[in-house]
This record gives C-alpha cells, sequence and structure tokens, in this order.
C-alpha cells in the first residue's frame, strides 16, 4: 500500500530540480506532458481505439507468454517518455524562456491546460474522453504483479534520487542556485542564464514524463481526465512545498506525508457519508488551505535548503587564516 | 444581416474582454497573477443560476449581485492572502503559487454548493444553460448586446475614471511608481484594493453572462483561464486597454479561425479551438513579449513606408 | 524640530545604521555627507517609514514618529524628495503637482499650484507634458515643487544634485536656499557634492559605515583635515 509512495515521489523529483534551478515553472506543464507521453507509447501496442479493450487483453495474453517481449515493451517505452518529454520541454518553454519566471509560469500552465484540451477532445491521441486502456507489460507476473511492480517503482524512485542528489551536490546545482537567487548577479559572473534555464527545465520534464510513464504503467490506464491540472500540478506542489523546496530529502518527505494524510482520508471517508455532497471536494478543500497556510507561515518547508557544501569548513578557515596575515 | 459567426465572435470576444481585464489589472497594479481569477467567474455565473432558479426572472437583473460577490471575495483574497504574504516578504511566485492554493479551495466550494443544489433541490446545477431565458432584439440573441454594450460603457467610465478622478489618477500615479506615491500622501493599499474590487467584481459579471452562452458547470472558469492568459500577455498588461485588444485579437482568431480550418481541414472544432489560442500565445511571446499594445507602430510604419528606419543627421 | 536619538536601522536583517543622532529645525539647513553606501538614504528612509528601525526613537515637533506608515508621515509636515524615480513619469506636470497634494481639498489645491508655479516658472509651459519627457533639471525642479506642495515645515532632499549640469545645479541650490530664508522650511540635505553641501548649510552631520564620525559646523569639519582627506577625498586645505 504504502508503495505507491515510491511512484508519487517521482514527477516531484522533476519539480525540485526545476526549483533549485530557479525554473519554478517546470510543475506546470510536464506533468501534463506525462500523460502525453505515454499514450503516444501506448499507440505502439493498441492500434484501434474502439476495439482498445479487446486488443489490450490479447496483448497481455501475448505478454503472459513472452515475459521477455513485456519487459522489452516497458523499458522501450520508458525512454520514448524520457525522450518526448525533454523535447515537449523544450518547444513549450522556448518562446517564453527569457521571461520572468511568473510570465514563464502561466505560459507553461496555459499550455498545459491547452493540452488537456486537446487531449480531450482529440480521439486519436488519447481516445478523447474515456482514455486508453494500456498493455500490461508485466501481466507475466501474474498474482505477484502488484508487489512487483511496487517494487521497480521503489527502486526507480530511489535511484532518480540518487541521480539528482549527484546533480545537487555538483557545480551545476549551484549554478542554478544563484541564477535563482540573484539573476543580474549570476548573469555578471558570466553565466548564460537562458541556457541553464532551459537545461533545468528539460531536465525537469524527462523526469516529469518518466513519473507519468510508470504511473500509467502501474494503473494501465491513460486518460486525461485522470491527468488534470488537480492532481498533478497542484498536489505535486504541495507536496514540494510541504516537505522543503530545493532539496530533495524535502520532497520525500513531503510525499510520504502527504500520501499517509490522504490514507488517513480515504479510510475515514465513509464516516462523512451522511453529507449532502461528495466528500472529495472537503478533501481538495483542506489540502488547498493547508497549502496556503503553509505559504504563510513556512514557505521553506519541514526541511529547510542547506546551502552548497563546496569545500570542507576546516579548509577555509585555513585559507582565511593565510590571507589575513598577508594584510595585517 | 450579420453572420452568425461573426456575432459569436463578438460575442465571445467581448466577453473574454470583460472577463480578462482583471486579471491583467491586477497583475499592473500589485504585482500577481492571480489564478484564481478562475473562481471568481465561476461564482459569478453560480450566483446568476442561483438566482434565476429561485427567484426566476430575467438573469439579467441579477448582475450587479454577482459583481458584489465576486469583489467581495477577491478583496478577501487580497486581504487575507496576498498581503500577508507580501508583508512577510514572499516572491511572486509563491503568491502565484497560493493563488492557485485558493483557485482549488473556491472549486471545491463550489462544488460542495452544486453538489447541495443538485441533491436538495434537483437542480441540474453541474451542467447548466441559461440561454433560454435570454431576449432576441433584432433578430440577435440579448447575450451580443449585452456583453457588447457592458464592455463599452466599462471602458468609457474606466477612461474618465483613470483620467479626470482623483482616485484614477492616483492608481495610475501607485502604478507608475508606488513608493512614490505612498510619500505623497497616496495610501497604496487602498488603491490595491480598489483595484482588487473592480477586477473581481468584472469577473462576477462576465462569469455571470457566461452561462447565457456556453454551459455553466464548477469548472466554467477553469476551463477558461488558460485563454484568459494568453489574452492577458498578448494583450499586454503594461498598456491597460491592451487586454480588450488582445480578448477581440484571441476572440476573433478563435472563433474565424476555427470555422476556416473546419472548412479546409474537416471538422475537428474544439482541437483548432484549442490550438490556437496556443499558437497566437507562442507567437506574442516571440515577437512581441509585452503585447500588442506596447509594439512600436510608429516604427513599424516607418520601415514599412521609408523602406528603413531614418538615420540621424549628425 | 526633527529630533532623532540613537536610531539603530536598516532593511530586515541587514544593520545599516548604528546610533545616529540628528537635529534639525526650522529655517536651517542641515547637510548630511559620507562616502557611497555609509547609509544616508537609509537615514532619510527611516524617518520617513521606508526602512525598519531596530531602536531609537525619532520625534517630529514632540510627536514620536518611528513606526507610522509614509503616508501618514507625509500628512504632519516632512516632505521626502527621494534620489531616484522622483517623479511619477507616466502622469503629466499637472497631475504630478496634483498627486504631491493629494491630501489637499480642491481649494488649497488649487492655491497651493498657484503658488508654488510661482517658484518655478519653468514648469509653467510643462503644465501638460508627461513628466518622464522632461529634462533632468526641469525633472529635478518638478520633484521639489511636488515636495513643496504639502507645505512641509521640513524637507528632506537626497542627492538633488546628482547628475546635473553645473549651471543647473546652481539653480538648484539657489532654490534650496530659498526654502530656508524665504519659507523658513527646515532643510536635510543629503549629498555626495560635499562641497556645495557644506557652502549652503548650517549644520553638517559626517556618516562613514552607518555611524556618525562627526556633527557640527561645517567650517569646524572644513578645519579637520585629516577627515577631509579620508572621507571626503579633498586634499590640502579648502
Amino acid at each position: 500500500m504504502n508503495l505507491q509512495l515510491g511512484y508519487a515521489g517521482i514527477p516531484n523529483f522533476g519539480l525540485v530540480l526545476a526549483v533549485t534551478g530557479g525554473a519554478y515553472t517546470v510543475g506546470w506543464l510536464p506533468v501534463r506532458l506525462c500523460m502525453w507521453i505515454f499514450n503516444i507509447d501506448s499507440q505502439l501496442g493498441a492500434d484501434i481505439l474502439k476495439n482498445n479493450a479487446i486488443i489490450v487483453s490479447q496483448i497481455n495474453s501475448h505478454i503472459q507468454a513472452q515475459p521477455l517481449i513485456g519487459l522489452a515493451v516497458f523499458i522501450l517505452t520508458l525512454i520514448v517518455a524520457v525522450a518526448i518529454g525533454g523535447v515537449l520541454g523544450f518547444i513549450s518553454a522556448y518562446p517564453a524562456i527569457r521571461l520572468r519566471s511568473d510570465y514563464l509560469a502561466i505560459t507553461l500552465l496555459a499550455l498545459g491546460e491547452i493540452l488537456s484540451i486537446i487531449g480531450q477532445s482529440y480521439d486519436p491521441l488519447v481516445g478523447g474522453v474515456i482514455g486508453v486502456l494500456v498493455p500490461d507489460t508485466w501481466s507475466w507476473l501474474g498474482g505477484n504483479r502488484f508487489t512487483v511492480i511496487s517494487l521497480v517503482l521503489v527502486i526507480a524512485a530511489l535511484g532518480i534520487l540518487f541521480i539528482l542528489e549527484l546533480i545537487a551536490r555538483s557545480p551545476i546545482s549551484r549554478t542554478f542556485r544563484a541564477m535563482r537567487d540573484n539573476e543580474v548577479a549570476a548573469m555578471a559572473m558570466g553565466k548564460d542564464i537562458t541556457k541553464y534555464r532551459m537545461e533545468a527545465l528539460v531536465i525537469g520534464s524527462m523526469i516529469c514524463s518518466l513519473g507519468g510513464a510508470l504511473y500509467a504503467f502501474y494503473v494501465c490506464y491513460v486518460g486525461p481526465a485522470a491527468y488534470g491540472r488537480l492532481e498533478w500540478t497542484f498536489l505535486p506542489w504541495l507536496m514540494v512545498i510541504l516537505g522543503g523546496m530545493g532539496n530533495n530529502f524535502g520532497v520525500m518527505l513531503g510525499t510520504f506525508i502527504f500520501i499517509a494524510l490522504q490514507k488517513l482520508i480515504v479510510f475515514y471517508k465513509h464516516a462523512f457519508a451522511f453529507l449532502p455532497f461528495d466528500v472529495v471536494w472537503l478533501e481538495y478543500l483542506l489540502l488547498g488551505s493547508i497549502m496556503i497556510a503553509i505559504l504563510i507561515f513556512r514557505p521553506s518547508g519541514l526541511i529547510k535548503e542547506k546551502p552548497s557544501q563546496t569545500i570542507p569548513k576546516t579548509k577555509l578557515e585555513e585559507i582565511v587564516g593565510e590571507s589575513s596575515k598577508k594584510y595585517s | 444581416m450579420i453572420p452568425p459567426t461573426l456575432i459569436d465572435a463578438i460575442t465571445y470576444s467581448s466577453l473574454l474582454g470583460i472577463m480578462t481585464f482583471g486579471l491583467s489589472f491586477v497583475r499592473r497594479t500589485t504585482g500577481v497573477w492571480n489564478i484564481a481569477h478562475a473562481g471568481l467567474v465561476t461564482i459569478g455565473a453560480y450566483v446568476i443560476f442561483t438566482c434565476t432558479s429561485f427567484f426566476g426572472g430575467n438573469p439579467y437583473i441579477y448582475l450587479p449581485l454577482a459583481f458584489i460577490f465576486s469583489a467581495v471575495i477577491a478583496v478577501l483574497e487580497y486581504m487575507l492572502i496576498i498581503e500577508t504574504l507580501r508583508k512577510r516578504g514572499a516572491s511572486t511566485t509563491i503568491m502565484l503559487i497560493s493563488t492557485l492554493a485558493f483557485d482549488l479551495v473556491m472549486l471545491s466550494i463550489i462544488n460542495i454548493y452544486a453538489d447541495y443544489l443538485q441533491n436538495t433541490f434537483s437542480l441540474p446545477s453541474k451542467n447548466f444553460l441559461l440561454r433560454k431565458l435570454d431576449f432576441m432584439f433584432l433578430n440577435m440573441p440579448g447575450i451580443f448586446w449585452t456583453s457588447l454594450l457592458l464592455l463599452i460603457t466599462f471602458l468609457t467610465a474606466l477612461y474618465y475614471v483613470l483620467n479626470y478622478t482623483k482616485i484614477g489618477t492616483a492608481l495610475r500615479a501607485c502604478v507608475s511608481n508606488p513608493t512614490l506615491a505612498s510619500i505623497s500622501g497616496i495610501n497604496v493599499m487602498h488603491t490595491n484594493l480598489f483595484s482588487w474590487l473592480i477586477s473581481g467584481g468584472l469577473a462576477g459579471v462576465a462569469g455571470g453572462l457566461l452561462p447565457l452562452w456556453i454551459q455553466g458547470k464548477p469548472v466554467l472558469g477553469d476551463s477558461l483561464i488558460a485563454v484568459m492568459f494568453c489574452v492577458s500577455i498578448v494583450g499586454g498588461v503594461e498598456e491597460i486597454y491592451g487586454t480588450v485588444l488582445g480578448g477581440f485579437l484571441v476572440g476573433f482568431t478563435q472563433i474565424l479561425g476555427t470555422s476556416a480550418l473546419s472548412m479546409v481541414f474537416g471538422p475537428s472544432v474544439i482541437l483548432y479551438k484549442s490550438l490556437i489560442p496556443m499558437v497566437i500565445l507562442a507567437l506574442a511571446l516571440l515577437y512581441a513579449p509585452y503585447g500588442i499594445a506596447k509594439i512600436n507602430w510608429r516604427k513599424i510604419l516607418t520601415i514599412i513606408k521609408f523602406g528603413g528606419e531614418p538615420k540621424r543627421k549628425i | 524640530m526633527l529630533d532623532v536619538s540613537n536610531l539603530n536601522a536598516g532593511y530586515g536583517k541587514f544593520h545599516v545604521l548604528f546610533d545616529i543622532n540628528l537635529k534639525c529645525n526650522r529655517s536651517e539647513i542641515v547637510s548630511v555627507i559620507g562616502p557611497n553606501g555609509s547609509g544616508k538614504t537609509t537615514l532619510l528612509n527611516s524617518i520617513f517609514g521606508l526602512a525598519d528601525i531596530f531602536s531609537g526613537s525619532i520625534t517630529f515637533d514632540g510627536i514620536r514618529i518611528n513606526g507610522m506608515l509614509p503616508h501618514q508621515i507625509s500628512k504632519i509636515g516632512i516632505s521626502y524628495l527621494p534620489q531616484m524615480n522622483n517623479v511619477f513619469s507616466d502622469l503629466s506636470v499637472e497631475e504630478n503637482l496634483k498627486m504631491a497634494g493629494y491630501i489637499l481639498n480642491v481649494k488649497e489645491l488649487r492655491d497651493t499650484m498657484d503658488e508654488v508655479l510661482s517658484l518655478f516658472p519653468v514648469l509653467e509651459p510643462f503644465l501638460s507634458r508627461k513628466a518622464g519627457t522632461l529634462s533632468g533639471g526641469e525633472r529635478q525642479m518638478l520633484a521639489i515643487a511636488m515636495a513643496l506642495m504639502k507645505k512641509p515645515r521640513l524637507i528632506m532632499l537626497d542627492e538633488p544634485l546628482a547628475g546635473l549640469a553645473p549651471l543647473v545645479c546652481r539653480k538648484v541650490v539657489e532654490k534650496i536656499v530659498e526654502l530656508r530664508d524665504k519659507l523658513s522650511i527646515g532643510v536635510i540635505l543629503v549629498e555626495q557634492n560635499a562641497k556645495k553641501a557644506l557652502e549652503i548649510s548650517d549644520r553638517t552631520y559626517l556618516i562613514v559605515s552607518g555611524r556618525s564620525v562627526f556633527s557640527g559646523k561645517p567650517d569646524e569639519l572644513l578645519q579637520c583635515e585629516e577627515l577631509i582627506e579620508l572621507y571626503l577625498g579633498l586634499k590640502g586645505k579648502m
């Protein structure tokens, strides 16, 4: 049950990178891109939309017989997903990349929304409002499918976390942070802001698409309604802000807390059945208010960002000691 | 006789202009892109729906109520959230996220309310169209006349207020130089409040008019917010009338473009309708990032007329 | 009239001023000079409620004004001319003056505007022009005129001579002296151009790195060679 935590964390890492990159904006669009990415790949398996269900079950039985094909499709699709994510991120950000960060955010949001509408209305892409079933590349696992796939997701999440931590400790991350804190100063130091912004955005998009693709494989379904702004822009932001923007562990913490909360709410949902409205809105109401409260009272989240470590403190003291001797 | 597509285009553009004006306005005066503007629009729609469902009558008479409701909520949003964040030194992006959260809160409340109406009173509150309550004048739907008239009246009133009244000039002063305005004795928070009030109210009015033309539902505002941002950016936030211009540009292109494209490429109406604002936005960002109102038309005309810019004499 | 005592101020966590004392009375010009970044503008900002005051007090005619908001302070008789962006560039000259006199009623506004325009006849032909199109000197004149619209008893000027041609400088300096002599206004003058400032001030404060290094008559300061050389960059006797 709690293994879902793994997959949820993935798109959020995309956000973290973006945040440290000063392109707070990535969150808007790519999370929606995830869906797109995946659905395009699903077409590799399912040809005709109307017979989608039949085709999918046929494919599933094929895969049951030949697990290697399942695995191959899985990995191939992920690679394509990541690539397309990067490209889409690049294309959508390109016109707006020179703008101020909130202009960029709005633009990406708008583009994301519009893509969503297109998805809902243009059938060949993802089956319109109804959505598409996705071949279950893990169907050869039979009954153990659930556990295994959860494990895979957790491993994937940890893998990405590891990579991101490496990036976070690298010079690139420092540039990102400098860019975020003071663009003008960073530019004066000779850093090409636009290039770095785009980098942060593209990498973030790629991670987001990966997350989306993995999720789609997990639930075996892709439909525009399930990949809306609500779940995939607001919620990840909530998790990131709750846990702490700008550091990966904060994001993990935020994700855990959120999922735990959600489980609790679902558990007690039946207690509220007497209300004359759908309880899910109460949940969102609560979430929205929590977000506002966090932004007002503790915008840095639960785990604050640590300043980047470059050289150890002792070495610094040495250097300072020497230079002060020189000048006195 | 005016072709129906043109009527559509004018109505849509006028509504877009009224609806989006507030978005640009608060951006210009307080520096915040208010995503919750979507919610403010939806609230207007639900005010009209509630009133016509319970009290009957012409939906137009309830418009002032829609204005008040949305205006009040906008002011609340400003005072409780935006000002609080500003005092704590929050960045514009943080304020942006907070408006997203507030929009969610509003959406939840609207949905709860709509559910309540539906379950308790069997009203079609999740999906309603009020076209049948509209009147016809000269063979054209009332909404066409009202939206256009409202837009023109509003623009005239705005021009007058901004240039001939004290508060209007103070508003322009605050936009031009808030610190100096403060030093001169203008209470900048009051002028900001005023701008949020007007923005919210206008959103409510536009939202109240929308169900006379398209389906009203809880996500009404949210479904249009993307286009609103397009309009705002394309029209340009700097010039105060740019948004209206943007509204007409986007509106006309969407409607006329869609019908043109479906004649040539086949009926994927919604696809075109959604793609067009995206294309316009991308073009605008690449070639006129400050909006069409800021394009140096004189320069372009000179280049066209004389084949180049005039060279200075030394 | 204005009494600043033991002021510690800055912005957020940034501590700029340390134990500053300053007084200014009617009909006197007090100059505040010192190197760049020493906190002169912060001092003016603190008086006007635009900076954070950590400790100390500022009183004006006995009323405690630290903690008041800028638009409140503008109503009690103090005018502030900031260093940059001191006019509304998008508004016309006339609108600028109207905004400067925001707190006046219609009749007062008209009378004061006539008065002020008689002091600054150079602005008369520009009334309907956008302030942003004026030249540097004209803009400065407008800014001072705006400061006068509230009929202040104290005017604070932050580097009014910056970037002005020498001839225009002279005119502005004349106007400042007029403020003291003809209108009996107290003037706090922050200036980079120490020479000019010292010429016209009655008293002066030298502020370096947020601390007051000297306060007294300009002549006394000019006799202190060390200070002059170190902080004002002027070698030899003046």
